[in-house]
């Protein structure tokens, strides 16, 4: 996980405002991006966001990795059973299940993955966006989830399967991942060491 | 491209917000007002549970009752009203955590208040505008409220030791069921007791016995009613018991009565037992000579003697030691009731009515008059003026060793020893007819009477609030909604004539702002 902006030092405390400024400036996109995969919707996502970049605020003086900080917030306000329960949006059953493109280009695949990661719930979500572009190992994401790696493991396996069902087009892409699902990104690294 | 390029780029493909360049001010002041609304809520919280705390010690039967438990009550308006308040504000205060602080301060502390009002007023609690206490004596007047309707039930706003209890058709109005007014010994707090017959009317009346005296209602402190069958302790407002017979007669310093015995088979009173209420046991057993109902019973100041009526005499027992009786001949008078002892044991009351009220008027006088308890001769003095004959009558006690007072008609009269014509204590309201005055209160000195009181808000009332007040905050709320909805098309409108949207979130960020980070 990236968390590469740290507190200048000690003179930061004169004006905290300012470093939370700078901050904010320097890590919204990185932040957003995330929020975005977690929510699957720009208001939610917003919303997540302000919320975690608030909390930082309050606690700023006392943060030595604020961005960890806000990273975890989005993580674990994603997964509020609150937040879900005000924030999820109703999902539209419909008779029939939509035809499968015929040869999908690139942007088609990444709507198709976008309306897909919008049906997984917040777990299934926070999971995948840990592990697949966070490129946390399973460790870090049962730490910021709050959960156990065994857990982590069943509900990317969970939201593995759950694509597949929901985007079959999808399969040859999820195919490569799931095998990563068991042992993926740097959780190979830390294998071959 | 792998699932990690993939997502990157689906959320790439969302531009990021712009951020408002107040956030961290704005973030900061927020949870401070978060913090001052979580403080004022465990303040609300504390106080209602030290109010709660404060009424949860044990009451005394003084007449002066800590002023602070005006505050809180039992029931939906104490402790559990408290409780449920501030689970109320918790729960609020999660739900809108996401507004701004002003906003939630404003609202928490306007439900705050709005159920701190209900629950202060809140039935079973005490009157919110808080009540007379610690004023001592008889009023020189009675309320005549035109309804009782609005007045707070004994049972639910008990009103502590009582001086009086009063009933009458200006009382009970079209209700066929029984109902009597209370005043509280230490200010001018009235309650009502609704029960299923006026106890105040009954009286030991027989065939035998057409003309009876009248049985106590109160005991002597005040502390206890009987009505029916049940004793009602108005400090706590619970039934102390059933009784298997309500006392008809209770010795002044209040440990010991006089219960009727009644034969089971045919419901005859077949004689007196006198009980030692401390020690819990029978003192005698006195058995009529037949069976008969309608007798008066007098038990003196100490409860040492009875004085009995039997037949057509009145016999004097001692209440321990079996000791003998004396008799003497009732000569056509009765024992002015239970309070018929003078406080010193020396005199007894008696009393001559001349009819029932209500009864065929004769042309018999009603009389009182005190004889001496030794020698069974009036006492010197102790003869008065004769009464009107169908005038009721009903002996209270005695003020002094030297003072009787008597309710004569609609008034309370003190009889003086050596002075033939009786002095007014109090005059009734129009349409009371009975009054029963606690026989430790005749002593209290007469006092201006104050505005009354009448506990809070009972049931009936809330029924009225809620009907009446219901639909007219419907109404007030349908108006403001429409309102609110005018004032949203007319800004509509103005906003499709400019031919620009609207300026997006206010407490968020400004919408499709474009990315300086983005590359």
């Amino acid at each position: 996980m990236r968390d590469d902006w740290v507190l200048p030092g000690p003179e930061a405390s004169e004006d905290r405002a300012v470093r939370f400024d700078e901050f904010v400036r320097a890590r919204t996109s990185s932040l957003w991006h995330a929020a975005y995969l977690l929510t699957g919707d720009r208001h939610h996502a917003e919303d997540l966001l302000q919320t975690a970049l608030e909390r930082a605020a309050v606690r700023w003086e006392r943060l030595d990795r604020p961005e960890a900080y806000v990273r975890k917030v989005l993580y674990t306000q994603a997964v509020s059973w609150w937040r879900r329960r005000q924030r999820r949006v109703p999902e539209v059953l419909v008779d029939a299940t939509p035809e499968a493109p015929g040869g999908a280009g690139e942007p088609e695949v990444r709507i198709v993955l976008a309306q897909a990661l919008r049906r997984l719930t917040a777990r299934q979500r926070a999971v995948l966006v840990l592990r697949f572009y966070e490129d946390c190992t399973e460790q870090e994401t049962a730490r910021l989830l709050g959960v156990a790696p065994g857990t982590v493991k069943s509900q990317t396996r969970h939201a593995l399967t759950r694509l597949r069902q929901l985007a079959p087009e999808l399969a040859g892409l999820l195919g490569d991942s799931a095998g990563d699902s068991e042992t993926s990104g740097r959780d190979q690294k830390v294998m071959t060491r | 491209m792998s699932l990690r390029e993939h997502l990157r780029a689906v959320a790439e493909a969302e531009p990021a917000p712009a951020l408002p360049s107040d956030l961290y001010t704005r973030a900061r002041g927020r949870a401070r007002r978060r913090r001052l609304a979580a403080a004022a809520l465990v303040a609300v919280a504390a106080t209602g549970a030290g109010l709660t705390a404060l009424a949860g010690t044990p009451v005394t039967p003084e007449p002066a009752a800590p002023e602070l438990s005006d505050l809180v009550g039992a029931g939906v308006g104490g402790a559990f009203g408290w409780l449920l308040l501030a689970v109320l504000l918790a729960v609020l205060a999660v739900l809108w955590r996401d507004l701004p602080g002003g906003s939630l301060a404003r609202r928490l502390v306007a439900v705050a208040a709005a159920g701190a009002l209900l629950v202060l007023a809140a039935p079973p609690g005490v009157a919110l505008w808080g009540e007379p206490r610690g004023r001592v004596g008889l009023p020189d007047r009675l309320a005549t409220s035109q309804s009782w309707w609005l007045a707070s039930e004994a049972r639910v706003s008990p009103p502590g030791p009582v001086a009086l209890v009063f009933g009458g058709p200006a009382v009970r109005g079209e209700l066929e069921e029984g109902r009597v007014v209370l005043l509280a010994a230490d200010g001018d707090r009235y309650r009502v007791l609704d029960v299923f017959s006026d106890p105040l009317e009954r009286a030991p009346q027989s065939d035998e016995q057409p003309i009876g005296g009248t049985w106590p209602v109160l005991s002597p402190d005040g502390r206890l009613l009987t009505a029916g069958y049940g004793m009602f302790d108005l400090v706590t407002g619970r039934q102390a018991g059933d009784v298997a017979a309500p006392p008809a007669g209770w010795s002044g310093d209040g440990k010991r009565v006089a219960l009727p015995v009644y034969d089971p088979m045919d419901s005859h009173q077949t004689g007196w037992e006198v009980w030692d209420l401390p020690s819990g046991r029978m003192l005698r057993a006195i058995p009529y000579e037949h069976s008969l109902s309608g007798g008066t019973v007098a038990l003196s100041p100490d409860g040492s003697r009875i004085a009995v009526e039997q037949g057509h005499n009145v016999v004097v027992y001692p209440t321990e030691g079996g000791g003998a009786a004396v008799t003497w001949p009732r000569e056509g008078w009765r024992l002015g009731d239970s309070t018929a002892w003078s406080p010193d044991g020396r005199r007894l009351a008696m009393v001559r009515r001349g009819a029932c009220v209500g009864c065929a008027p004769t042309s018999r006088p009603t009389e009182v008059r005190i004889v001496d308890v030794d020698t069974w001769t009036t006492a010197g003095g102790g003869s008065f003026a004769p009464l009107p004959p169908d005038v009721a009558l009903r002996v209270q006690g005695w003020r002094t060793p030297q003072q009787l007072v008597v309710q004569v008609g609609g008034a309370v009269e003190v009889f003086t020893l050596g002075v033939a014509t009786p002095s007014r204590l109090l005059t009734l309201p129009p349409g009371v007819t009975e009054i029963e005055i606690a026989t430790s209160r005749l002593a209290d000195p007469l006092r201006p009477a104050e505005p009354p009181t009448y506990g809070p808000p009972n049931l009936f009332l809330w029924l009225v609030v809620g009907t009446c007040g219901v639909p007219l905050l419907a109404l007030a709320a349908l108006v403001w909604w429409l309102l609110r909805q005018a004032r949203r098309w007319q800004g509509d409108g103005e906003n499709a004539d400019q031919g620009g949207a609207s300026g997006g979130d206010q407490d968020g960020f400004a919408e499709q702002a474009p990315d300086e980070d983005q590359s």
